[in-house]
């Protein structure tokens, strides 16, 4: 009898296999299943940690530098002062409280409201600490030009408190605190002004700042000895705009002013004009060595606001005067002769600056600005006041709510540390890209647990069911042809 | 259990057949159809709803060896035909030897021959469907059973008395 090829081969395999364990068979395949899960689960949570990481770490890398490397690898120059600035500041987990060595600052940061007590202070390579707790609402911290000291208004004691972020050593001035609140805490003679900027001198050991005697009604400009907690009313119904190189020599300045008579009287008893202003040199007794007269190559705008004390401030080399003007079209930088008071070059217009928080110098002919745009991005721009070209330096998360950086001055002169891929974009996914990646795969991660957990509770539920296993168990060894 | 078992149980020996022609190893056989059927069990209950996981099983063993054959060399094994048998076996014995003797053959074919047989003659798939499985075209399924055929026939020429020639015809397009 013929036979098909069909059933010789079927023949020859069941001669060859022979009985088969199926069970085992199907045990084999579970196991194998089994493992090949455990596997991508292990893989999936390997994923995610390591995604988890690095979103956190990288941001954070800046805390493993600290403890890895120098401090020159966060933008502490090699005389220990820092030498360096942030590209960004923005999302970083933790945030500690400011420790008491950590090197040399290159900015201290507000947060919300910058008449709060919201202050951090803000490492070269863009690393954070917490101030806020420490500082009295609304003080302005200041750091030496170098960045090594850091003062502020204490907000536990209301004194004055200077930092030696490099040694770790913490100063309590206390017969100098803060005057505007009462009850003054005993024994303070010197009261600082809230709201004040504060001026170190080149060599780190005096501030000048904006104050007077607790108890008398004379204010102005205030040199406060740092290493011994002497101060001294140098000037009456001034403003401190910075120091002279010898650190020996301050400026201060006043503004000057007629009264318009107001079309309205009946409303407005007069308008305010400035005129221009009055630039003293003075010595750290007090004494005035020389008095000059600043004006404006063409007069100021009617309706300017000058004499804030953010407004003045002198250059390194001592020779300049820059002054922001706040008219109704927007701000103007301007610069004067310490010499004679002319103004020189033009005046540099800050175009889209909804809020400027400081104005401070980075060179002879570069000052760096701190400007809010009207979508509340909050940027250091660096500015040439000869040609008027600027560019920004650093900017800050939205999210932190913050509207000034405070740059310690040889870090403003330094090179630049950090931006990575987003360089200083201020786009919504440069700031929130963690949460697009991390959030993600959170959520699948859980998605996938409850699935697991669901499908657990099924099989559970149907093992336990009667009957559900009988015609599961049986075995068959010979089958049939495919 | 979820009638995985109950399925392997009933359809394992005819998987497990197919793949050992398909190889040829009976370990080979054994690991490419655990390793099928534990790419199913995860999921059996919605195969089992599809309709058909035997199918998907199926396929998976053809990819499982068709992927170890790319990989390893497609030389033909050890040319030369089967030892006739010294004389003529008694009646009853014919059956074992003309098994005996297949196995033999089938083993001496290249991977890609005995593939595009079991295919075709076991499997009872189409020539676009082998084709599909072995990645190849449908001539070439076309031509690789001829030369598998011819080659059974030259290994083992009493198969054709045995079977009969029309065991060594070419089957018509079936599709699975």
């Amino acid at each position: 009898m013929s036979r098909t090829l069909h059933q010789a081969l079927d023949d020859a395999a069941r001669d060859e296999l022979g009985p088969l364990d199926l069970l085992a068979l199907a045990a084999g395949a579970r196991a194998t299943h089994h493992r090949r899960v455990d596997k991508q689960k292990a893989a999936g949570v390997a994923l995610v940690a390591l995604v988890v990481l690095l979103t956190t770490l990288v941001p954070g890398w800046t805390v493993l530098r600290h403890v890895a490397v120098p401090a020159t690898g966060s933008g502490a120059g090699a005389g220990g002062g820092v030498h360096g600035y942030p590209v960004r500041i923005g999302w970083q987990w933790p945030v500690l409280d400011l420790p008491a060595k950590p090197g040399p600052l290159a900015a201290v940061l507000s947060g919300a409201g910058a008449v709060g007590n919201d202050w951090w202070a803000v490492r070269a390579d863009g690393h954070r600490w917490r101030l806020h707790l420490s500082v009295y609402a609304g003080d302005r911290p200041a750091l030496s030009l170098d960045g090594t000291r850091l003062a502020y208004l204490a907000a536990d004691s209301n004194t004055l408190v200077v930092g030696h972020l490099d040694t770790g050593r913490t100063i309590q001035l206390r017969r100098i605190g803060v005057d505007s609140t009462p009850p003054v805490a005993a024994g303070i003679t010197i009261g600082v002004q809230g709201q004040s900027p504060k001026f170190w001198s080149p060599d780190g050991r005096f501030l000048l700042t904006l104050g007077g005697s607790v108890g008398g009604t004379a204010r102005g400009a205030v040199v406060i000895d740092t290493t011994t907690g002497a101060a001294r009313l140098v000037g009456r119904d001034v403003l401190p705009a910075g120091w002279l190189p010898d650190g020996r020599t301050l400026v201060t300045f006043s503004a000057t002013s007629v009264q318009d008579p107001n079309p309205n009287p009946e409303i407005v008893t007069g308008i305010t004009r400035y005129t221009g202003a009055t630039v003293r040199i003075v010595n750290l007794t007090g004494h005035i060595k020389r008095v000059v007269r600043v004006t404006p190559r063409e007069a100021w705008p009617v309706e300017s606001t000058l004499p804030g004390q953010w407004t003045p401030s002198v250059s390194p080399d001592g020779r300049q005067l820059l002054m922001k003007i706040d008219t109704r079209s927007g701000a103007l930088l301007q610069r004067f002769s310490v010499a004679d008071g002319h103004q020189i070059g033009r005046s540099v217009p800050l175009v889209n600056a909804y809020d400027v928080c400081s104005s401070s110098w980075v060179d002879g002919h570069t000052v760096s600005v701190v400007t809010t745009t009207g979508s509340l991005d909050t940027a250091r721009l660096s500015i040439n006041l000869r040609s008027g070209a600027s560019r920004t330096t650093t900017v800050v998360d939205p999210h932190l709510g913050s509207r000034c950086i405070e740059l310690a001055q040889h870090a403003a002169a330094g090179r630049a540390y950090g931006g990575g891929l987003w360089g200083t974009s201020t786009s919504w996914l440069s700031w929130r890209w963690r949460q697009w990646i991390v959030m993600p795969l959170l959520a699948l991660l859980a998605l996938r647990g409850l699935i697991l957990l669901l499908k657990r509770w099924r099989s559970t539920r149907q093992s336990r069911s009667p009957g559900s296993t009988s015609a599961a168990t049986s075995s068959n060894t010979s089958g049939s042809p495919a | 259990m979820d009638g995985f078992e109950a399925f392997v149980a009933a359809r394992g020996p005819a998987l497990l057949r197919t793949a050992w022609l398909l190889t040829g190893d009976r370990q080979f056989a054994e690991d490419v159809v655990q390793e099928a059927l534990s790419r199913v069990v995860g999921r059996w209950g919605r195969l089992v709803r599809g309709g058909d996981p035997e199918a998907y099983v199926r396929r998976a063993v053809y990819n499982a060896v068709v992927d170890r054959s790319r990989r390893r060399s497609s030389s033909e094994v050890a040319t030369g035909g089967v030892a006739d048998a010294d004389g003529r076996a008694p009646d009853g014995a014919d059956e074992v030897l003309s098994r005996l003797t297949l196995q033999q053959a089938l083993a001496r074919l290249t991977d890609r021959q005995r593939q595009v047989l079991v295919l075709r003659f076991y499997e009872d798939l189409g020539e676009t469907r082998t084709a599909e499985l072995m990645g190849c075209s449908a001539g070439t399924v076309k031509s690789q059973t001829a030369h598998a055929l011819r080659r059974l026939r030259e290994l083992a020429p009493e198969l054709a008395e045995t079977f009969g020639r029309e065991g060594f015809t070419t089957p018509t397009e079936v599709r699975r």
